[in-house]
C-alpha cells in the first residue's frame, strides 16, 4: 500500500484510484512515454556537432557534466522539460478522451 | 515439517493397520482377478478369437463336448455325434472332479479321435477351443453374452481398476487432467492472440494519425500558397490574370481538391482506425474481465451476495478499461515519438536516443514500485524527492549514471529523507487527530498540543510562529465562532462570536499589541462574507482583520479596514457585511501554504470556496477536485514562470539547495518567510509573508472633517473613535463619530508649530504602525532610500481598488516597463512582491494620514531617519 507521499504522487499523475497492479501498469508506459519525448526535444536542440560531444560525455557516464553540458548548450532545458510534461498530459488527455468516447 | 502421529493403543494400532491391509488386501486380490482378466488373452492358453476355427467349421469334438469332457461329463448324452467322435468317452466323473480316470486329461494320453470314416485319430490338435469361454459359457450362466464380448468388458474395467489402484485416484480420469491443461494453453492463446490485436490496431492507430496529420498540413499549405499567389497577382498593375502564369483552374482545383481529398480519406482511415483500437481494448478488458469473473466463481464468495459480486466485478472492469486505455495512450505516445525519431533526420543522434530511453526503461522495469513513483513523480513535476534534473541528466549519461541513481535511492540518505518527509506528513494526521479536539486543547492551554506543533514544524517558539502555526492548521478546520471566541481566550483577549457560516475557513492571527492594551483576535475570512444575522451581539467585538495586501479606495477599505485594526477597544465595531462594503468574496486572499504547497493552498480554497471556482471557470459539474488540481497547478506555473525565468534564478535555486523548478522557488520562498500565496480576483498569484505594519487603516482625511484640519501646523488632536469610524465609515460616507478639532489647548501652547507637527506624527506612526517594522527586512533594505523616492516609486494606482496592488505589481512584468528602483529582499536581491507589498503600505500611510500629509520636508528624510525619528515609542506600550 503506498504511503502518504506516494498517494500524493499517485494522485498528481491521475492514476491513484486505480487497483495497485494497474498502476505500476500505466505508471511504466507513461513514464516511458514521457522519457522520449524530452530526450528527443532536448536532442533536437542540439547541432549535430553538440549532439556529437554529448554522446561522448554520455559514454564516460557523468551526469555532472551532462548537466553542465545542458546548462551550456541549452540554457532554458528545464522550460523545455515542462513544456514536453505539459504537451504529453494534453496529448495524453486527448488519446484518452477519444478511445473512452 | 509433519507433524508427529499421536501415540496410539498398540492394540488399536494393530486393528487399524489390520483394517487397513485388510482393504488393501481386498484390492490387490481383486487387482489380481483383473490382471488375470487382463492377462489371459495373451496366455496361450486362452486363445483370441481370430485364431478360433470359424464356427462352420465342425470339429471332431464340439466345444461344449470337450467342456464338457473336461469337467468330466459324458458327451454322449449331448447332441448327435459331430463329424469328429470321439469313441472313447469319458466316463462318469471321477474322485477328480468329474474327470475320469481315463479322461486323456487327466491321464495325459492322447485323444483318440474318430475321423468320420471310422479311422481313429490318435493325439493330434486339439480343436481349437477358447477354453476360457468354453469352460464359462457352460458351467456359468454369463446371460448369453458373447464369452469374448465380456472378457472385452471386464479387461476394460480392470483396466480402469487397475490404473486407478496404481494412480490412488479414483475421481479424475488422465483425460480431464489433459483437458485441463488443453484449456489453460486455449486460454493462453487467446490472450496472446488479444495482445497481437491490440499491438496491430495500435500501430494502424498512430500511422492513420501520422497520414492525418501530414494531409491536413499539406491542405493547408497548398492553401495558403494560392492565396499568397492569388494576392500577389492582384496587387499588379496590369493585372494580369494569374491564370496566364498558374497552371489551368481545373488543374489547380484538382490539386487542391485532390490534397482535400486526401485529407478527408486519411481521416477517415483515422477514424476507423481509432473505432478498430477500440474494440480492440474492449476485447482485452472483457478478456481481463472473463478471468476475474472465473477466479470469482473458483473462490465462490459465500460472503458476499450475487449482486455485490458483480458490482465487485463491475468496478474491476471499470478499472481494467481505464488502465488499459491510459497504457494504451501512453504506449500510443511513445509510438509517435518512436516514428518521429524515424522521420526526422537526427543522423547519429537516433542510435543515441534510442539507446537511452531502452537504458532507462530496462532499469526503470527493476525498480521497486516506490521508487517507480519517485522517478515517475519528478519527471512530471509532481513534488517527488528526486528532482527532474538529477533523473535526467542520469537518463542522458546512460547505465552507469541510472545505477549511481538507483544506488543513491537506496542509499540510507534518501531512505532518511523519505522517512522525514513521512514524517512531515503526521502533520496532516495531526490536525485530523486535533480536530474535534482542537477547542478543547486550545482552551485547556493544552501543552501536548503545542509542544507537538512544535516538534513537526521545528518550532521557534516566538509568540508570532505560534500564531501562525495555529493559523495554519486552524486554517484547514472549519471554522466557528466558537474556535474564533476559544482563540481569542487563548490569548487572553476577550470576546466571543456566534457560530459562522459552516464551511468557512478561518485564518486567525492575533495581535498582541493593542495599544489599547488588550489582545484582539483578528479573524480573515478569506471568502465568504459574514452576514449580519450571523453574528449578535458578541459578534461585534469579533474583529475581522482587513485584508493586508488589500489596498482598496478609500471609499472601500477605509472602513473596513479600520473597523479591523481599531485600537479602541470602546469604540463600536461593526463588522463588515456586503451592504457596509466590508470584505467581499472579491478580495485578495491570503492563503496559507501547507505541506502540499503552493498549489495545495490553492486547491483547497477552490474546494472550500466552489462559488470562486466557478468564477475561475469551474462550470459546477466537473469533479471539482480535479478541477481545481489542474487549475492551481496553471496558475501557479504562469505566475511563476517569469521569475524562474530571471537569470540567475535557476542558479540562486540550486545554490540554496532547491531544484531550480516552481517547485523549488516555492520552498525557497516559504524558507525567507514567504509562507502565504495570495491570489486575485484575476488569478494573478503572488508569495507573501502575509505581514503588515500598517494598523488601523489611514483614516480619510474627509472623514476628519476636512483637509484644512489636516497637520500642517494645526493642533489637531485626533480622538480615538475618529479613526475606528463607525459603519457609516465603511460606505464612504464622511460621518464620523467622533468630533474633528479637539485639542488639548494646554499642549498646543507649550508647543511650537513644528514641535506639534512632530508629536502628531509621532503619534500616528505609534498608533498606526506596528513596531515589526523596525525589524523588517524590506525596511533595513530601504534604510537608505528617502520617502520621496518611494513615493516616487509607487504611485497611487499601486493600492487603489481591491486588485491594484496585485494589478501593479504584475503588470511591471510587461515589456517595456520599469521596475521601481527600490531596494529588495528577493534572492537575487531583487525587488519582490512583498517588498512591494510593504512599500505601497507605506507609501499609502504616508500619503493619506492626515497626520503626514502635505508635510513638507518628510520626502527628504530617508527611510532610517524617519522610523527613527518617528517611531521611537513602538512597541513600548
Amino acid at each position: 500500500m503506498p504511503n502518504l507521499i506516494q498517494q500524493d504522487v499517485l494522485k498528481e499523475l491521475g492514476i491513484n484510484q486505480l487497483p495497485a497492479e494497474r498502476q505500476e501498469e500505466v505508471l511504466a508506459a507513461m513514464t516511458e512515454a514521457v522519457i522520449k519525448r524530452i530526450i528527443l526535444r532536448l536532442v533536437g536542440e542540439l547541432s549535430e556537432e553538440k549532439r556529437g560531444q554529448l554522446e561522448e560525455i554520455a559514454d564516460a557516464g557523468d551526469s555532472a557534466k551532462i548537466s553542465e553540458f545542458l546548462a551550456a548548450n541549452i540554457p532554458d532545458h528545464e522550460t523545455l522539460v515542462k513544456e514536453e510534461v505539459v504537451s504529453f498530459k494534453k496529448d495524453m488527455q486527448a488519446t484518452v478522451d477519444g478511445l473512452l468516447a | 515439517m509433519p507433524e508427529k502421529p499421536e501415540k496410539l493403543d498398540p492394540l488399536k494400532l494393530s486393528e487399524q493397520l489390520e483394517a487397513k491391509l485388510g482393504a488393501e488386501m481386498d484390492m490387490e486380490l481383486s487387482a489380481v482377478e483383473a490382471s488375470k482378466v487382463i492377462a489371459q488373452p495373451e496366455e496361450p492358453a486362452v486363445l483370441p478369437v481370430a485364431e478360433t476355427e470359424p464356427a462352420g467349421k465342425r470339429e471332431i469334438l464340439t466345444q461344449e463336448e470337450i467342456d464338457e469332457l473336461l469337467r468330466g461329463v459324458a458327451p454322449a448324452d449331448k447332441a448327435p455325434a459331430d463329424e469328429l467322435s470321439d469313441v472313447r468317452r469319458p466316463e462318469s466323473p471321477s474322485i477328480l472332479g468329474g474327470r475320469r480316470a481315463t479322461d486323456p486329461i487327466i491321464t495325459g494320453e492322447p485323444p483318440v479321435f474318430q475321423r468320420p470314416g471310422g479311422e481313429l485319430v490318435s493325439g493330434g490338435r486339439r480343436p481349437a477351443a477358447d477354453l476360457d469361454a468354453g469352460l464359462n459359457s457352460a458351467s456359468s450362466s454369463l446371460n448369453g453374452k458373447a464369452p469374448f464380448t465380456e472378457r472385452e468388458e471386464k479387461t476394460e474395467v480392470a483396466e480402469k481398476f487397475i490404473v486407478s489402484e496404481k494412480s490412488g485416484t479414483t475421481e479424475k480420469l488422465p483425460i480431464e487432467l489433459i483437458e485441463v491443461a488443453e484449456e489453460s494453453e486455449k486460454e493462453s492463446k487467446k490472450s496472446e492472440e488479444i495482445e497481437a490485436a491490440l499491438a496491430r490496431a495500435r500501430e494502424e492507430y498512430v500511422t492513420a494519425w501520422q497520414a492525418t496529420a501530414k494531409a491536413e498540413k499539406e491542405t493547408s499549405k497548398l492553401s495558403v500558397i494560392r492565396e499568397k499567389i492569388r494576392n500577389f497577382f492582384n496587387k499588379r498593375e496590369d493585372k494580369i490574370s494569374e491564370e496566364f502564369f498558374v497552371r489551368p483552374p481545373e488543374r489547380k482545383e484538382k490539386t487542391v481538391g485532390g490534397a482535400q481529398a486526401e485529407a478527408q480519406e486519411a481521416k477517415e482511415r483515422f477514424v476507423k482506425a481509432q473505432e478498430s483500437l477500440k474494440v480492440s481494448i474492449r476485447a482485452y478488458r472483457d478478456s481481463e474481465v472473463a478471468q476475474i469473473e472465473k477466479k470469482a466463481r473458483e473462490v465462490k464468495l459465500v460472503e458476499k451476495t450475487e449482486e455485490e459480486i458483480k458490482e465487485e466485478i463491475e468496478k474491476q472492469a471499470k478499472g481494467i478499461l481505464l488502465a488499459t486505455t491510459l497504457r494504451e495512450a501512453a504506449k500510443i505516445d511513445s509510438l509517435k515519438t518512436d516514428k518521429k525519431i524515424e522521420v526526422e533526420s537526427m543522423g547519429k543522434a537516433r542510435r543515441y536516443v534510442n539507446e537511452k530511453t531502452e537504458e532507462f526503461t530496462d532499469w526503470y522495469k527493476n525498480l521497486p514500485f516506490k521508487y517507480k513513483i519517485l522517478i515517475s513523480g519528478s519527471l512530471a513535476g509532481a513534488g517527488a524527492i528526486t528532482g527532474s534534473a538529477a533523473v535526467l541528466t542520469a537518463v542522458m549519461a546512460g547505465q552507469m549514471a541510472l545505477r549511481s541513481l538507483g544506488g543513491a535511492m537506496t542509499t540510507a540518505g534518501v531512505e532518511k529523507l523519505v522517512k522525514s518527509l513521512q514524517e512531515k506528513s503526521a502533520e496532516k494526521k495531526l490536525t485530523k487527530e486535533f480536530e474535534g479536539k482542537f477547542l478543547e486543547a486550545l482552551k485547556n492551554q493544552n501543552d501536548a498540543l503545542d509542544d507537538k506543533l512544535f516538534e513537526i514544524v521545528k518550532g521557534q517558539q516566538s509568540a508570532k510562529n505560534k500564531r501562525f502555526i495555529i493559523a495554519g492548521l486552524a486554517g484547514g478546520i472549519v471554522g466557528t465562532g466558537i474556535l474564533a471566541s476559544l482563540v481569542k481566550e487563548a490569548f487572553g483577549a476577550s470576546g466571543g462570536v456566534k457560530t459562522l457560516k459552516s464551511g468557512q475557513t478561518m485564518v486567525f492571527r492575533a495581535h498582541p499589541d493593542n495599544i489599547a492594551g488588550k489582545d484582539i483576535i483578528d479573524v480573515q475570512q478569506p471568502s465568504q462574507p459574514i452576514r449580519p444575522e450571523e453574528l449578535g451581539e458578541a459578534g461585534k467585538s469579533f474583529l475581522p482583520e482587513s485584508d493586508i495586501s488589500e489596498p482598496g479606495g478609500p471609499e472601500e477599505l477605509g472602513g473596513a479596514e479600520t473597523s479591523a485594526e481599531s485600537p479602541a477597544p470602546e469604540a463600536s465595531m461593526e463588522a463588515p457585511t456586503a451592504e457596509n462594503g466590508g470584505r467581499a468574496v472579491e478580495s485578495v486572499e491570503s492563503l496559507v501554504i501547507g505541506k502540499r504547497g503552493v498549489e495545495g493552498a490553492i486547491i483547497d480554497y477552490f474546494k472550500d470556496n466552489p462559488d470562486v471556482a466557478k468564477k475561475f471557470g469551474w462550470d459546477g459539474e466537473a469533479d471539482i477536485k480535479k478541477w481545481a488540481g489542474t487549475k492551481a497547478h496553471q496558475l501557479w506555473l504562469a505566475s511563476v514562470e517569469t521569475e524562474l525565468a530571471k537569470p540567475g534564478m535557476a542558479e540562486k535555486l540550486t545554490e540554496q539547495g532547491f531544484t531550480p523548478d516552481a517547485e523549488g522557488y516555492a520552498k525557497a520562498m516559504r524558507k525567507i518567510g514567504q509562507g502565504f500565496v495570495e491570489l486575485d480576483g484575476q488569478g494573478r498569484i503572488s508569495l507573501s509573508d502575509n505581514t503588515s505594519f500598517f494598523k488601523a487603516e489611514t483614516p480619510l482625511l474627509e472623514e476628519l472633517g476636512g483637509a484644512e484640519s489636516a497637520v500642517s501646523g494645526s493642533a489637531v488632536e485626533v480622538p480615538p473613535e475618529a479613526s475606528a469610524p463607525a459603519g457609516e465609515a465603511l460606505t464612504g460616507e464622511a460621518t464620523v463619530s467622533a468630533e474633528p478639532n479637539i485639542s488639548t489647548p494646554k499642549i498646543e501652547s507649550l508647543l511650537n508649530a513644528e514641535d506639534l507637527t512632530d508629536q502628531k506624527i509621532k503619534e500616528a506612526v505609534t498608533r498606526f504602525v506596528d513596531p515589526a517594522v523596525l525589524k523588517d527586512k524590506t525596511f533595513k533594505a530601504a534604510a537608505k532610500i528617502t520617502l520621496s523616492q518611494l513615493l516616487e516609486e509607487v504611485p497611487p494606482e499601486a493600492y487603489k481598488g481591491k486588485y491594484g496592488l496585485s494589478q501593479y505589481w504584475h503588470s511591471l512584468s510587461e515589456p517595456g516597463v520599469k521596475t521601481p528602483k527600490l531596494p529588495g529582499t528577493s534572492l537575487l536581491g531583487e525587488i519582490s512582491y512583498d517588498d512591494f507589498r510593504k512599500y505601497a503600505e507605506m507609501a499609502k500611510f504616508l500619503r493619506e494620514n492626515p497626520a503626514l500629509k502635505n508635510v513638507t520636508g518628510l520626502g527628504k528624510m530617508t527611510m532610517e531617519e524617519f522610523l527613527h525619528l518617528y517611531g521611537e515609542d513602538l512597541g513600548r506600550k
